[in-house]
């Protein structure tokens, strides 16, 4: 069985997107202004298409993507589970593959595992579905792309009241100029 | 002309409040850091909250925090609040009401770092007047869950350059950053 991993781009002061949704250069490390990746992002980039089997996010999250067509060539050729309470009528554009799932975070974790296989599940945003993963206890790893900019506002990944104290154990430090990959274990106590 | 230079330690959600959680990640190596950063600066700049428990705490500790602790009883501190008073003690004075003036010509004079610690407040005030020369985010592996935040929300989007990362033998990552567009 893979491992679930939190896999998000924040900013230094903790926002995974502004007061309007805007990107803000959070995702210019997967998406370059310039148009060429650095080797050093793209080996993470590479190292999580490689590892992903399935993607899990929330409406939010799929409705932005779609918007921009994010889906459409996107490095993810795998099943993407949507979590939501109202299923789009029409599926983005482009040949992903999305489950919209309608009963709960732990039954779109569960088939998101079952898709990935001995692959990862990526839990790839926004807020709610990131926090609501933490709770389930389901989440092995913590990923965080660290983008050097202070937002000043807009939606943050981590939510007070959401989740309780997580210990985590640092397994790696990644620098390049447009992130800081930060990689975490998730130590569960029981 | 001096640095202003703001060196926290922060969870991964961002806390900076009351940071006990740190405790279990001492290691040689982040002393020596914390050491070096001392010797470079010859000034604090602390938020009331900050000073206050710093003004109650360090002159207890002073036999066994050493050298480090000389320097932190010693180095004049200058404190920003809007409610304390002077005379204050623990070498401390008063910022007057425009932080950005005082804290600007303090940058003006001769001398080595001005370093804040904790002080969230503050820091925020200094980010939005663009005060800040260095940060030094220490982040700890936590997601604490509760507790006041090192940065607020409601300031303008600030562009930064990370120059230097560092790992410590325990927990820890220092992350230091500095304005974009702006010399080390």
């Amino acid at each position: 069985m893979g491992k679930v991993i939190l896999d998000m781009a924040v900013s230094l002061d903790g926002f995974i997107a502004g007061p309007n949704e805007e990107d803000t250069g959070l995702h210019d490390w997967f998406f370059p202004p310039s148009g060429s990746v650095g080797a050093v992002d793209a080996r993470i980039v590479e190292e999580s298409v490689d590892t992903t089997g399935a993607i899990l996010m929330g409406r939010r999250a799929y409705d932005l993507g779609d918007r921009v067509d994010g889906f459409v060539d996107t490095p993810y050729k795998v099943d993407h589970f949507v979590l939501t309470h109202n299923p789009p009528e029409r599926a983005a554009r482009g040949e992903t593959a999305f489950a919209f799932v309608t009963d709960g975070i732990e039954s779109a974790l569960e088939q998101a595992r079952t898709a990935a296989g001995e692959r990862n599940v990526a839990v790839g945003g926004g807020a709610s579905v990131a926090q609501q993963a933490l709770g389930t206890g389901f989440v092995d790893e913590v990923q965080v792309h660290l983008a050097p900019v202070l937002l000043g506002g807009g939606i943050r990944l981590f939510e007070h009241s959401r989740s309780g104290k997580i210990k985590l154990e640092r397994t790696r430090v990644v620098e390049s100029p447009f992130a800081t990959h930060l990689r975490f274990r998730i130590i569960k106590e029981d | 002309m001096r640095k202003i230079v703001v060196s926290e330690f922060v969870s991964l959600d961002g806390v900076m409040e009351d940071p006990g959680w740190t405790f279990q990640f001492e290691s040689e190596d982040r002393d020596q850091f914390k050491f070096d950063e001392l010797a470079a600066a010859d000034a604090l700049l602390l938020g009331r909250t900050t000073y206050e428990g710093f003004a109650a705490a360090w002159p207890q500790m002073a036999e066994q925090t050493g050298e480090y602790g000389a320097w932190m009883n010693g180095y004049p501190k200058y404190v920003a609040s809007t409610t304390l008073e002077e005379p204050l003690e623990w070498n401390a004075s008063l910022l007057g009401d425009d932080i950005a003036e005082e804290i600007s010509s303090l940058k003006q004079q001769d001398g080595k770092d001005i370093l804040v610690f904790g002080s969230a407040d503050l820091v925020n005030t200094l980010v939005e007047h663009d005060l800040v020369d260095e940060y030094r985010l220490m982040i700890f592996p936590v997601i604490v869950g509760n507790g006041k935040r090192l940065f607020a929300d409601g300031i303008d989007t600030k562009n930064l350059e990370l120059v230097d990362m560092k790992t410590f033998d325990v927990g820890a990552v220092v992350l230091t950053y500095k304005p974009a567009g702006t010399e080390a």
